[in-house]
This record gives C-alpha cells, sequence and structure tokens, in this order.
C-alpha cells in the first residue's frame, strides 16, 4: 500500500471510477496522478469536455493542480442534443 | 410590418420569439434546416457522459456552432440540487454562457419540477452569476417565490413534457401573466400545435420553447416554419388587443341602409 494513499491497490496504482467504469491508475512518488495526466491518458485532451470529482465541478484551470489519490467518482461529460 | 422588433432577454438582445430544442430529430441535417426554418435565436442543448473513443460530442459541438445560435444549457435529468448546480457549472464552462435552463425533476413519471429544490438550485445559481431560466410549473406562488429569487425569466410548463397536449390549464397561466407583468415569460413543455403556441403568445406570453413538436413531426422544416408563423401572429394579436367575448350575436354589417328593411311597414 502507498504510505500517502491509503486506498491505494497496491504500489504505483490507484483505482478510480471515470463515468461509472473502474479505472486503474499509475501513480508517482506523491502517491496519485494529476487530471491533467489522466485526461491526456484516457484520451480526453482535444475533446470538449468539462469535469467533476464526486460531483463537484473541477475548473479546466484546475486540471493541473487535481490530484487523484484513488476512489474518485469523476464525470467526465460533453456537449449533446437536449430540449 | 411584423411586431417582433429586437428585444433584450438575459443580457443578450434577441428577435425571435421562439427557443428551440436540438434533440430528436431523425438526422442533425433536419436539425440543422428546422433550427433555420424556426429563425430562433436560441437553441437549447445538454451534456451527457463522454467516452472517450466516441467522438459525437465533437460532431454535435461544431454542428450547432456553425448555426450561430445562443445556447442554452439545461440541467435535464437531475433530480437534486447538487446534481443541478455542477451540471450548470459543467455548461457554462463547455458553452461559454451564464445562461442556464433549470431543470430539476421532482416526479419521474410526468417530469414534473420539484418546486422546492428549483428555488434552492436557482437561488445558489443566482449567486454565481448565472441568468436562470427555470423549467417550472404554472403555480403563481412558486413562480412569485423564483422571481424574488432574482429570476427575471420563467418558464411555466404547458402540459407536461412531450405530452403535445397544449395550454391544460390557461387559467393559471393568464394569472401568471397579470401578476408577473415585468417578468419574461416562456412557454416550456407540452406544445403539439402551431396553435397552442399562437394561443400561449396571445395570452401575453412573451417567447415559447419547442422541441418534440418539431422535432417529432412527420416533416420538421415544415413544422418549425409553422411554429414561427403562429408565434408572430399570437405576438401581434396580443398587441393589437382582442375583443371581449360576448353572449349575443352583433351583426358586423351596417345595419342601416339594408335593403328590404321594413319594407312592407313603409308601403
Amino acid at each position: 500500500m502507498n504510505a500517502r494513499n491509503p486506498d491505494a491497490l497496491d504500489k504505483g496504482r490507484i483505482k478510480v471510477l471515470l463515468n461509472g467504469e473502474v479505472k486503474q491508475l499509475l501513480v508517482d512518488d506523491g502517491g496519485g496522478q494529476l487530471l491533467s495526466e489522466a485526461i491526456v491518458l484516457w484520451g480526453y485532451a482535444d475533446k470538449k469536455i468539462a469535469v467533476a470529482i464526486n460531483e463537484c465541478f473541477v475548473l479546466k484551470q484546475d486540471y493541473v493542480n487535481t490530484l487523484l489519490v484513488g476512489k474518485e467518482r469523476i464525470d467526465i461529460v460533453r456537449p449533446i442534443n437536449g430540449g | 410590418m411584423t411586431q417582433n422588433t429586437q428585444f433584450e432577454v438575459g443580457g443578450e438582445e434577441l428577435s425571435s420569439r421562439m427557443i428551440i430544442g436540438t434533440a430528436l430529430y431523425p438526422s442533425p441535417d433536419v436539425m440543422k434546416q428546422s433550427i433555420v426554418a424556426s429563425a430562433a435565436d436560441v437553441i437549447t442543448v445538454s451534456l451527457r457522459r463522454q467516452n472517450p473513443a466516441d467522438d459525437g460530442g465533437m460532431d454535435f459541438w461544431q454542428y450547432t456552432k456553425q448555426l450561430g445560435k445562443k445556447f442554452l444549457p439545461n440541467t435535464a435529468g437531475c433530480h437534486s440540487v447538487k446534481e443541478a448546480i455542477t451540471t450548470a457549472q459543467m455548461a457554462r464552462e463547455i458553452f461559454d454562457t451564464n445562461w442556464i435552463k433549470l431543470e430539476v425533476i421532482g416526479d419521474d413519471y410526468n417530469l414534473q419540477p420539484d418546486p422546492f429544490a428549483l428555488l434552492e438550485a436557482a437561488t445558489e445559481l443566482i449567486r454565481q452569476d448565472f441568468v436562470v431560466f427555470p423549467y417550472c410549473t404554472d403555480d403563481l406562488v412558486l413562480c412569485q417565490k423564483l422571481h424574488a429569487a432574482g429570476c427575471d425569466i420563467l418558464m411555466p410548463w404547458g402540459a407536461p413534457i412531450g405530452t403535445g397536449k397544449g395550454l391544460i390549464n390557461p387559467y393559471a397561466l393568464k394569472t401568471l401573466r397579470s401578476r408577473l407583468p415585468e417578468v419574461f415569460l416562456v412557454i416550456d413543455a407540452g406544445i403539439g400545435l402551431p396553435s397552442h403556441a399562437a394561443a400561449a403568445m396571445e395570452l401575453g406570453f412573451d417567447a415559447v420553447m419547442l422541441n418534440t413538436a418539431i422535432a417529432q413531426a412527420s416533416d420538421p422544416v415544415l413544422m418549425a416554419g409553422a411554429f414561427g408563423k403562429a408565434i408572430e401572429a399570437g405576438r401581434e394579436a396580443y398587441l393589437a388587443g382582442n375583443i371581449q367575448p360576448r353572449e349575443a350575436a352583433q351583426p358586423s354589417s351596417p345595419v342601416v341602409g339594408m335593403p328590404f328593411w321594413h319594407q312592407e311597414e313603409n308601403f
């Protein structure tokens, strides 16, 4: 287990829920992974998206300061048709 | 000459009194043609989870962006204050607008808004500098409280979403118009026919929001144009001032000078 993050799966990995699906992330020495890095890893880099973690909105400029440490519920949304 | 001149809503100059939705069309091309035919200035849009392998979000974004319309994002599907507020915040970032069509559903069967959660969410979003377009019922007290909370625009339903029943409670709607004269009132939901939209405008409503009635018509483009004409006609009728209904017939042609009148008595 990671010393900083007791929710880590094992050394070097954490688990999060992305749009309802379990995802594993490699973590650095800080015990987590930056949201900005995870977004690139998941293929959202060039997409028109917005993000909420645990139902709280995260501003785009805060992605680089937001550390995922495990067990977060992440919602990434896109524009769609609506009435 | 049309009476539908420019007016200001939520800090924006508009000229059309129709707000049109972007859902349920048979194809993106039909959606685009219908929006053009409607001449609406404002289109409603939404947010859903994005699978990175799916480029649908980008396609929709680019497609609608080209239309040059003002976006009115909604919080459709939200059932709690927190969900609605977070969705509004995400919509503000994606669509680059502080307008939000606030929907907080209280009953899944008829998609009736939860008035208590709606008021709470509206109050918080206004505090966060949103321009809130609350989808509400036609309840006078709720509408008064939303207005007191800072909503200068209200979107009461004509009937439950997608039913096409028209204005099921004209008395309540007429009451809203007379009691909230300074509020920009938009009929949202339940409209099925252009005549329903015209009736709403004749009551003095300021605009009509449409989606299903256009998108699911046999010919959405033709129906969009029909609604545009009906809304304009209803608005002009309201401005023109209608006659008061009466019980007894009254001839429209002059009586004086009628040939054969009392002919036999005067012979």
